[in-house]
């Protein structure tokens, strides 16, 4: 792969992952950062994309895995590891990280109060406009619980909007 | 050319190890079992355990599937979980510095032999210690503690270091 | 009509029953038929949706990225032999101290310590077991990525593990 293979294929996901990003990091120009990093990784990467069968699958998971080190502090994904065992785990992120919320938009302000494994399916289903299947893939995860994230999100807004005057 | 020179000791020396390896494989009651004991009911440790049955599984099932991220690494995995015979897992977030000295006091250094010790950047302190009975292999136990959490791993079974310097390698590509 | 069609559009929406099509059809609808009070905050909530999806960053981030992407693709060949190199190394010293172990434990037998088996409680392991195979082979994985993990960061040491290979000779002989 040359840089304009690169730019061809790769870089037009640039704004789905920013769009992924600003939802789990609630900055933006963490956000903006993280996805340079993530390119950068992918551009190293580019022997293995040869064997990747769902290129955008493997770019979304790519950045979700990196702001999710980010969050949790972690180098490389040093302490990613424990991930298997406590998959029932889903808190929200800790607030120190989060952006003050006056310059957070409307849908960062809504889309916070939900736990970060709601607040991923919502973001590609919602606003993505991606199928179950794609986001299972995507997101490494069985469909059935695409569906109860998704669910659950969107019981949560459904509460929230509905106690809430519009154009606030 | 002394890189060439390592090399080819490597492989040599790694067949040879290989080849011992490649006998029985027996699963005796480990000593560990012992340290395991007092620790598994107690509430602050996380336990997890793989069985040679799910093993058996994990090695049925597609690694498409599973984890397409990372063909290579998943292949990787399942390689040597096929030679596994168990996996036990024990760690804690509390008093982790305390739990690691004690669990080296613990283990029983003639049945366990030192393979490796790393101090890692976080500042973690890390042990790699491995059983042999009749020059096979038995056991590899990962120790590691630090200020965030203890850490003890157990993988049973005719262990490759060749596999695991192979998957090291993939995982250094990230 | 069309009030009934959104409203019942909404409840699939929000039962998560809702397929593509019809998520679709419902922000067409409220973004064209006259809205009613109590499905006002709704179609805002898909039109901040909307609005979201056409967030972007700047062709200035494109140039941004391309440059680093060709200044990091010019020194690569460099980082890789680098790299292959350091793999061997580690290779290397994995080999001694294995071949060192092995002829240790072949001139030296281990004495096989004696276990108190009486005092080892039985562990009902199966408690334990990941209820999934899919579980499982996370569990594993993470195992597995944890020990090359430090295994990797044990190169440095390993590397210096190199200055003691002579003396590792001397023992082989």
């Amino acid at each position: 792969m040359n840089p304009t293979d690169f730019k061809n294929t790769i870089l037009p996901y640039k704004d789905k992952m920013f769009r992924l990003a600003l939802r789990l990091l609630n900055k933006r120009e963490e956000a903006e950062d993280l996805v340079q990093e993530a390119l950068i990784k992918l551009w190293q990467q580019q022997d293995r994309l040869a064997e990747v069968q769902n290129l955008e699958a493997w770019v979304i998971r790519l950045t979700k895995n990196q702001c999710i080190d980010r969050l949790r502090g972690s180098k490389n994904g040093h302490k990613e590891w424990k991930d298997g065992l406590d998959w029932a785990d889903s808190t929200p992120l800790p607030d120190a990280r989060t952006e003050s919320a006056d310059t957070m938009n409307k849908l960062q302000k809504l889309m916070e109060r939900l736990p970060e494994n709601q607040r991923l399916v919502m973001q590609l289903r919602d606003v993505e406009g991606m199928s179950y299947q794609e986001v299972a893939e995507a997101l490494d995860i069985p469909l059935a619980q695409v569906k109860i994230n998704l669910f659950r999100a969107r019981q949560t807004m459904k509460s929230i909007l509905s106690s809430r005057t519009p154009q606030v | 050319m002394k890189i060439k020179h390592f090399f080819t000791l490597a492989i040599i020396a790694l067949a040879a190890v290989n080849g011992l390896a490649q006998g029985a494989t027996s699963t005796t009651a480990s000593a560990i079992d012992k340290y395991f004991s007092s620790y598994v009911e107690d509430k602050r440790f996380d336990v997890v355990y793989i069985s040679p049955k799910l093993f058996q599984m994990i090695g049925k099932i597609d690694s498409k599937i599973l984890d397409m991220e990372d063909d290579a690494e998943a292949k990787a995995i399942l390689d040597m979980a096929k030679d596994l015979q168990g996996l036990r897992i024990l760690t804690t977030d509390e008093t982790p510095e305390v739990f690691y000295k004690e669990a080296k006091a613990k283990i029983n250094t003639k049945e366990y032999e030192v393979l490796l010790t790393v101090r890692d950047k976080d500042g973690d302190n890390v042990e790699f210690l491995i059983k042999e009975t009749n020059n096979v292999i038995q056991e590899l136990l990962l120790l590691s503690g630090g200020k965030e959490e203890f850490v003890l791993l157990s993988f049973m079974g005719n262990l490759d270091l060749n596999k695991i310097t192979r998957l090291a390698k993939e995982i250094e590509k990230k | 009509m069309k009030q009934q069609q959104i409203q019942s559009l909404l409840d699939k929406y929000f039962a998560g029953e809702s397929s593509l099509q019809e998520e679709a059809q419902l922000r067409q609808l409220l973004q064209t038929e006259p809205i009613s009070e109590e499905h006002l905050t709704y179609s805002e909530w898909f039109q901040l949706l909307d609005e979201e999806a056409e967030l972007s960053l700047g062709d200035d981030f494109d140039a941004k990225v391309m440059a680093s992407i060709e200044a990091y693709s010019k020194p690569k060949p460099v980082i890789r032999t680098l790299s292959t190199s350091w793999i061997l190394r580690i290779a290397a010293v994995f080999a001694l101290v294995a071949t060192g172990l092995w002829w240790l434990v072949r001139s030296n037998p281990v004495e096989q310590p004696v276990v108190a088996e009486a005092e080892v409680k039985v562990i009902d392991w199966s408690k334990y077991e990941p209820k999934t195979v899919e579980e499982a082979y996370k569990v594993t994985r993470n195992a597995f990525r944890k020990v090359a993990t430090e295994f990797n960061e044990g190169t440095a040491i390993a590397t210096q593990g190199i200055d003691k290979m002579g003396e590792m000779g001397k023992l082989i002989k």
